[in-house]
């Protein structure tokens, strides 16, 4: 860790991960309204278009049945892809601008001509990745909570949960931000590298939607990450979701170890 | 004491080699010039020396340590000028020297004053602002700053105008009179002969020549001119054999001298000439036969 590269790195990033935890606030909380408000209108036919229930058990990670209730309802606030996408967009965005980003625009000549190892750099910059992450998943939390209290007491979800979902959503984000963090090690355009990812993002719904139409594709259901990240259970049991967060820090710290690995070994090459 | 050492290094890319077997001592105070034509290798060589590039082969280093293996430890004493210099847009000469010094752990804002000062540069002017001399400016004042013991510039005076390519070559020279190394890249001839101690020119990855400039201006060829007394004075005198005459005409000749001018000006002493005239030796030619390759030459 280096406290003028985090200096430099925070002036580069606070603005745009501000807009982002304002979208992250303002989504969070319209949703944790809109969605008991008009549960009524929701619950009443949506689940009848199977297209709309086939997408809905694909980001809740379960089926919900014929009749989808307030708490399945609400927990879908907190897996909304417009929410994932902001979360993703964002780390996207951090995380491929070093190296891949700082390679692209030929600035890694002057940051690695100063007294600072590659490790330390790397460091450096996942301090603020994973602050500028927690901060969105706090704004999240802290957004559901106080929209929450204008919401009818029956529709509520219970604090306790939320947090254990707002954990997992960090979760999420860290194994995420692992895979991104090895494409950035692994490349000298920062397009492509963002064009990959955002790919694997797609890829990763995708996936979860066709499981639930095709039945051979559950035997690849591990490979999606919206896989270890099932709020509505987690609104329904008492369990805390150990192995899914397990897995999911394991994953984003094998990824990031492996990104660390590839950006200590290889030739950097501006011109 | 030696600062930069380098024992049979090599760089390749694929199939292609950016440099090869290349050996050199640079020792602490000295101000050598790396010459090379485009693609020689100069700026591979650098980022080797920077622990940006990892050798495929020798090794490189820095103050006694290694510059891929330790090269953080070698760039605290480094200051570096990358030759296709690219800065953050945002960066003022002001932001960007608190931050580069917050980074080295020093203060160094007094000296960078002063260079901002002598560079004529605006402390808050952004680099997007900037023209292409102006962000010259503001590298070399981030590189310079720390009053770093190794200045490793490729290619500086890239895009400076004159009157500041005379303060920087001012600024490096008493930097080495102070015993600071300084290691730098570049095309122009007439800079190197001015300002260095040596010079090591580079083509196609390799060393191939690694001489004093007070040897090779004692190797390089000077143009003399003899003017006769009279049209026939001169017919029946035929020159020394260190002389080569490229031109005669009934009252002059103009030649070249590879020796001492000492030995012509004793062989003109009994000869009948109203005027002599010798010129600078001409690098410029020496440094050319070592550009062109023999095969480039055929």
């Amino acid at each position: 860790m280096n406290l003028g590269l985090i200096q430099k790195t925070v002036r580069e990033v606070w603005a745009v991960t501000l807009i982002f935890a304002i979208g992250v606030a303002f989504f969070e909380g319209f949703l944790t309204y809109i969605l008991p408000t008009y549960f009524d209108e929701f619950a009443g036919h949506i689940l009848e278009i199977k297209f709309v229930r086939n997408i809905i058990t694909a980001m809740l990670g379960s089926d919900v049945g014929e009749r989808i209730g307030p708490a399945a309802m609400l927990s879908f606030s907190w897996v909304h892809p417009v929410l994932l996408l902001t979360l993703w967009g964002q780390e996207i965005t951090f995380c491929t601008r070093t190296p891949a980003g700082e390679i692209d625009r030929g600035t890694i000549d002057i940051l690695l001509g100063l007294p600072v190892s590659r490790l330390q750099l790397y460091i450096s910059e996942t301090i603020i990745w994973l602050s500028t992450g927690l901060l969105l998943v706090l704004v999240a939390l802290a957004s559901h909570l106080m929209v929450r209290s204008f919401v009818a007491e029956n529709m509520r979800l219970p604090v306790d949960r939320i947090f254990i979902v707002a954990l997992n959503l960090y979760g999420i984000y860290i194994a995420f931000g692992g895979i991104v963090w090895l494409v950035s090690a692994l490349s000298n355009r920062r397009g492509k590298a963002m064009g990959i990812c955002f790919a694997l993002v797609l890829a990763s719904m995708l996936l979860n939607f066709i499981i639930t139409m095709w039945e051979p594709a559950k035997s690849i259901q591990f490979l999606s990450i919206l896989d270890y990240y099932r709020p509505w259970q987690i609104f329904q049991s008492d369990a805390w979701p150990v192995r899914d967060i397990v897995s999911l820090m394991t994953t984003g710290l094998a990824f990031w170890l492996a990104g660390a690995w590839v950006f200590v070994r290889r030739d950097v090459c501006t011109v | 004491m030696s600062c930069i050492v380098t024992n049979n290094l090599k760089k390749s890319y694929g199939s292609r080699v950016g440099i090869e077997n290349l050996s050199m001592t640079v020792a602490a105070g000295e101000l050598i010039g790396f010459l090379g034509p485009n693609g020689a290798g100069k700026t591979t060589t650098i980022r080797l020396l920077m622990g940006l590039l990892k050798p495929t082969s020798g090794d490189a280093s820095v103050f006694a340590q290694d510059c891929w293996l330790q090269s953080h430890k070698v760039k605290a004493d480094v200051g570096y000028l990358p030759g296709d210099l690219r800065l953050y847009p945002w960066f003022t000469a002001k932001n960007a020297l608190k931050i580069f010094g917050r980074v080295h752990g020093k203060d160094f804002s007094r000296e960078g004053e002063r260079l901002t000062q002598l560079f004529d540069l605006d402390p808050t002017l952004r680099v997007d602002r900037m023209s292409r001399g102006t962000r010259q400016k503001l590298g070399l004042v981030l590189a310079l700053a720390p009053r770093p013991k190794l200045l490793i510039l490729d290619e500086p005076t890239s895009g400076l105008d004159p009157i500041v390519q005379y303060k920087l070559n001012t600024t490096l020279r008493s930097l080495a009179d102070q015993g600071h190394t300084v290691f730098f890249s570049s095309h122009t001839l007439s800079e190197v002969e001015a300002l260095c101690d040596r010079v090591m020119i580079l083509r196609k990855g390799k060393v191939v020549a690694n001489e004093t400039i007070a040897s090779l201006r004692d190797r390089a060829k000077r143009v003399v001119t003899i003017f006769w007394k009279d049209s026939a004075a001169h017919e029946k005198i035929s020159p020394p054999p260190f002389l080569t005459i490229n031109q005669k005409n009934s009252r002059s000749w103009t030649g070249t001298i590879e020796a001492d001018a000492m030995e012509l000006l004793q062989w003109c002493q009994d000869k009948p000439i109203a005027d002599l005239s010798i010129e600078q030796p001409d690098l410029t030619a020496l440094f050319q036969q070592y550009y062109i390759s023999p095969e480039d030459s055929r």
